[in-house]
């Protein structure tokens, strides 16, 4: 018997039904929306869109799973990918037939759905998000977008997402109270004014939306009643009528029970991402907001633990069941299909007690019990949070599958409030997505996730006189080549202009998506869930947040660090080799006469950042407070138009990016092959590592962190043994504490799997088929990885306890 | 002049090696000769070097650069003539892969103390510290004193992993300075100790008992070694020993083979060479004799 225990049979059922799927794409959604556009064609986006979504909702196919508690579907069946016209239609067409033969990320297609899509894309054809971003880009921008150098792609095709919206709100008005607020606030307008008049669109698609979601909700009801009817088992039946008057309740009126708590988050949280292609679609602090119903619950017995954690786990596998397709090309930037639906618990209350509660424990046993990727469960961890609840982490930690990860109090209140946040809302900040935190209900979309800057790829560009190393095109004018350089300054002064020529055209790419985004596919109903924007009468992308910051991401931290680490000391102080011989190793990968040599003297003569040596570690952190200082500068389309804030957060929870901008790229000073993958986030390279744990902690957390709002995203493996004595997981958890309390870290997450597991899934994944591996700041299953990926993952250092 | 040690592995996040979260500083040299050692490396007291075969690719750039014609490459593979060698190790430099390494790090007490704080933090809030394992930390006599006194006078919690053999003048010297000892006790013989360790255990049992006596905080470790100590008629004497000397617990410290590629890459003949790692079940019969004789016994460290 593990520690947790096994699930009710129920659960287990429903979750062997939805691990044996194939991911099929469905076309549904495709059809609806094209046909509401094509009706509404005379309207403004935000109503074509509202119309659209209402559309989907009134005809898609709806069904209740057998013995499933809860109602509310994605698609025509569980895992299925809907397509999103509006946000892409030419890689969908140009890949139909790629997706059942992908080496990661499969998707089954018919060939009748194959040309139901090829039907529909001559009416989206230059109409898409996609087109119009791409059309707004200005030719430098694009051609830095083309060449891969700066990664925008996913903001274009997939959309937005990244935030939590007031799931609190929502328990305590329903969404009649947000009907009500919003047609008390058009009651208001002047139709003389125009900034007046814009506003009334964007109330009538909130307005149409929530009376979509109601509908939506009732035809649910209508289906378990005629299920309730034809049933035979009569304890079934009374779930299913019990079920009838959840739907009707909710999420129109207020919630009143636990139950209704829980089916009124999972419809907005469905519907959301059916308005919406974008993901990190997140819960929130679900334990705060859903305990006044549990414990109400649970006092006056109206139902016991074990019906709380199967409501709880029956919820993890609705959220499991939500699926998107996206390009291969995004694909391999997060491989394994993540929705990033980030549900996250403890932290403090604003007074700085601790918030972990019963439901918390409980929250911590249904993840563990379900083990699912999604969803993507995060620990706010403080100074003061009960050890008996970090030890259950740990028994978590140790199933092996990625969760939870920790966030940390200590370091992200402070930046929240260095920001301009208020202290109450600072304390109740969230994690959202992977790694990264914002406000919810508060907070605008994409606090990170904007554009990945490929450093190392930037710094190879520096030294190769502004020439791009991959693609041989000349980017900018830079007057010296690293091979006539006589002095480290001189390297230095390149890499801060290089760093001073890309952030801005980084920041127009970003704005390119804003624009695009915002004119194209506002999202009304997420909007509406989200302060103060029906206040201000505006979505989210015309800055209808309380708070609106996003967070670009840098790849490549340790490598940049490593890479000027050796030209420094190799080059310059030990003159052990000059800049043109290094150079011509590098361009030659190391096959040269005597490169390998090279290669060698890069790997080991010169310290590694993750090993607690100032050397390196200085550089890694001066050279990332180049672009910190940089970004700085900067805004997004939203500034001055509402929002506390308007500017970026930088951060490095890069995804799975670290293998396909590894794979563009040249050999580089650091010691790393052409194509290998780059370090993930600000996780050592692989294997450089070699005095465990702790130093690894200290170099990470030399790092700017108090500025790295975006997330700081360390990745450690632990061998399992390590976790077997009872001593030993003290001794992580008191690690642990002392990386937060007083390294102030702000993240890590831990691969408890050995190596051996690792290598035996690769070679019979028919064995592992339930192996979940954490893959950057979300767990994917292993199986459905690239190849590529997999030797990522196993190539990441093991320490052992 | 100021002492200088030889330090041949720093071991960070060691949690092992006594309470807490530690740094094991592994001193060089030992006057034991333990057939089972699993850091061969770490017996002679002063800097030498070590070949790994599985690393070096026979590019022949040692040999090139050996003024002394200490190393060969014969029929493709490394050869060294330890005799010849004047320890200049120019050949570890010129190795381009690391397969040619030195071992041992000559170092001061503040050199020592800079490394050892690195992980300060950790050890407050763990109730951890320093721990000096070796070889044996009580070989370098002066430096192991001065080092010790060091890490006391910064408040650090401190430990000593020794075989004992010292004199017992300079082993009460240091106890003062030492906050937890783990003395091995590798056999209650005198005689079958010296046939596998090439010296007698008296001193090893006087110092133990003194530091019993004393009221130090220790543990007594037993390095578990097949067809040497393994048999119930020596966990028998062991705990007569240990009564008549009041020891109230020990660690059963499991062999295993992680030594073997070091005896290999230095080049010498290993008496264990086909053992298999034991497995901790396979000690739960000693455990349980000593615990049935009133002596608290944990299998591992």
């Amino acid at each position: 018997m593990s520690y947790f225990g096994e699930p009710s049979k129920r659960i287990q059922k429903m979750k062997e039904d939805i691990l044996s799927i194939t991911p099929k794409v469905c076309v549904e959604r495709a059809i609806y929306t094209t046909e509401s556009y094509q009706k509404h064609k005379d309207k403004m986006k935000i109503l074509q869109r509202a119309y659209a979504i209402e559309n989907t909702l009134q005809k898609m196919t709806i069904y209740i799973e057998e013995g499933g508690l809860l109602a509310g579907n994605q698609a025509s069946s569980n895992r299925a990918a809907p397509i999103f016209p509006e946000y892409a239609i030419d890689w969908v067409v140009d890949e139909l037939d790629k997706w059942e033969k992908r080496d990661g990320d499969r998707f089954l297609i018919s060939e009748e759905n194959k040309q139901v899509i090829r039907d529909l894309e001559p009416f989206w054809r230059g109409q898409t998000l996609k087109d119009k971003g791409l059309a707004l880009m200005p030719p430098l921008s694009r051609k830095c977008y083309d060449l891969g150098i700066i990664k925008v792609e996913g903001n274009i095709t997939a959309g937005d997402g990244h935030l939590a919206v007031d799931y609190e709100k929502l328990l305590r008005v329903g969404l009649k109270g947000i009907r009500e607020e919003t047609l008390e606030a058009k009651a208001k307008l002047q139709y003389s004014d125009y900034n007046d008049l814009k506003k009334v669109y964007f109330y009538d698609a909130i307005l149409i939306l929530v009376a979509a979601c109601v509908d939506f909700a009732h035809r649910y009801a209508r289906l378990a009643a005629e299920m309730a009817g034809h049933e035979t088992d009569p304890t079934r039946k009374k779930e299913l009528e019990k079920l009838v008057q959840v739907c009707m309740r909710v999420p129109e009126y207020p919630a009143e029970s636990f139950y209704e708590a829980v089916q009124s988050v999972w419809f907005l949280q469905l519907i959301l991402q059916i308005e919406s292609n974008g993901h990190s679609l997140s819960f929130g602090r679900f334990d705060q907001y859903i305990y006044p119903f549990y414990k109400k619950d649970i006092e006056e017995k109206n139902m016991n633990q074990e019906q709380a954690l199967e409501l709880l786990e029956n919820l993890w596998i609705k959220t499991f069941s939500i699926n998107k397709i996206r390009s291969d090309s995004h694909t391999k930037f997060s491989a394994g299909s993540p929705l990033y639906q980030n549900v996250c618990i403890g932290g403090q209350h604003v007074d700085g007690t601790d918030a972990v509660n019963e439901l918390s424990f409980l929250m911590l046993k249904s993840v563990a019990q379900t083990r699912l990727t999604q969803p993507n469960l995060s620990v706010r961890y403080h100074a003061g949070i009960a050890d008996a609840f970090m030890k259950e982490c740990i028994e978590v930690i140790k199933l092996g599958f990625g969760m939870p990860s920790f966030n940390n109090d200590e370091i992200i209140i402070p930046q929240f409030i260095k920001k301009g946040v208020a202290k109450e809302d600072a304390y109740n900040y969230s994690s959202i997505g992977c790694i990264e935190v914002s406000i919810p209900g508060k907070f605008g979309f994409r606090c990170s996730g904007m554009n990945f800057l490929n450093f190392p790829r930037i710094l190879m560009i520096a030294l190769n006189q502004g020439v791009d190393v991959t693609s041989g095109e000349k980017v900018y004018d830079a007057n010296i080549h690293f091979r006539d350089m006589t002095s480290f300054d001189q390297v230095w002064k390149a890499w801060v202009d290089v760093i001073q020529y890309f952030t801005p055209i980084s920041v127009s790419l970003d704005n390119c998506a804003d624009y695009a985004l915002e004119m194209e596919v506002p999202d009304s109903l997420c909007s509406a869930l989200v302060d103060s924007c029906i206040q201000r009468g505006k979505h989210l992308k015309e800055g209808g947040a309380v708070y609106d910051f996003i967070g670009p991401l840098q790849v490549g931290i340790a490598n940049t660090g490593d890479s000027l680490a050796a030209i420094k000391k190799l080059v310059f102080e030990e003159k052990r080799i000059t800049p043109a011989k290094l150079w011509d190793a590098l361009m030659a990968n190391f096959e040269n006469e005597g490169g390998w040599k090279i290669q060698q003297m890069l790997l080991h003569d010169v310290p590694k950042y993750g090993n607690d040596e100032d050397y390196v570690d200085d550089l890694t952190r001066d050279s990332y407070q180049v672009f910190i200082d940089e970004i700085g500068k900067y805004h997004n389309t939203r500034y001055g138009r509402g929002p506390v804030g308007g500017g970026y957060f930088p951060g490095t929870s890069s995804i799975s990016a670290n293998v396909p901008q590894g794979a563009q790229l040249c050999a580089t000073p650091d010691g790393r092959k052409k194509g290998e993958p780059l370090a993930e986030g600000c996780s050592p390279s692989h294997g450089v590592d070699v005095h465990g744990p702790t130093a690894v902690f200290k170099s990470v957390s030399k790092l700017p962190t108090v500025d790295l709002n975006g997330g700081v995203l360390l990745n450690q493996k632990l061998n399992p043994s390590s976790l077997e004595e009872e001593r030993d997981k003290e001794k992580l958890s008191l690690m642990l504490r002392t990386f937060f309390d007083d390294l102030k870290g702000y993240h890590v997450q831990y691969n408890v799997v050995s190596k051996d597991i690792l290598l035996d899934a690769q070679a019979h994944p028919e064995k592992h088929r339930d192996l979940i591996v954490r893959v950057a700041g979300y767990s994917a299953f292993f199986n459905i990885l690239s190849t590529e990926t997999q030797n990522d993952i196993i190539g990441r250092t093991e320490h052992v306890l | 002049m100021e002492t200088k040690g030889i330090v041949f592995n720093i071991q960070r996040f060691s949690i092992h090696d006594g309470p807490g979260i530690r740094t094991t500083v592994f001193l060089k040299g030992c006057p034991l000769n333990c057939r089972w050692c699993a850091n061969p490396e770490s017996k002679a007291p002063h800097r030498e070097l070590l070949h790994t075969e599985k690393t070096c690719v026979h590019c022949g750039s040692c040999v090139a650069v050996c003024p002394n014609h200490a190393l060969t490459l014969e029929e493709g593979r490394l050869v060294q003539k330890r005799e010849k060698c004047a320890q200049c190790f120019a050949c570890a430099k010129a190795c381009p892969v690391h397969a040619l390494q030195v071992e041992g790090d000559v170092c001061t007490v503040e050199e020592l103390l800079v490394e050892v704080k690195k992980d300060e933090a950790f050890y407050k809030k763990s109730g951890g510290g320093v721990t000096l394992s070796g070889g044996e930390p009580l070989l370098q006599r002066e430096f192991t004193l001065a080092f010790l006194k060091r890490l006391k006078a910064e408040g650090m919690h401190t430990t000593i992993e020794t075989t004992g053999f010292a004199s017992p003048e300079y082993f009460r010297s240091i106890l003062e300075y030492v906050d937890m000892l783990y003395i091995d006790c590798k056999h209650p013989d005198s005689a079958e100790h010296e046939r596998m360790t090439d010296v007698p255990n008296e001193r090893v049992l006087e110092n133990l008992e003194y530091a019993a006596a004393a009221g130090q905080e220790m543990v007594v470790r037993i390095p578990v070694i097949p067809h040497f100590n393994d048999a119930p008629e020596v966990t028998r004497q062991y705990i007569d020993l240990f009564r008549s000397i009041h020891i109230k617990q020990v660690h059963l410290l499991p062999f295993h083979q992680l030594g073997l590629a070091k005896w290999r890459a230095l080049g010498q003949p290993y008496l264990f060479e086909n053992e298999q790692n034991m497995k901790k079940e396979m000690l739960l019969p000693m455990k349980a004799m000593f615990e049935a004789a009133g002596i608290q016994a944990q299998i591992g460290g």
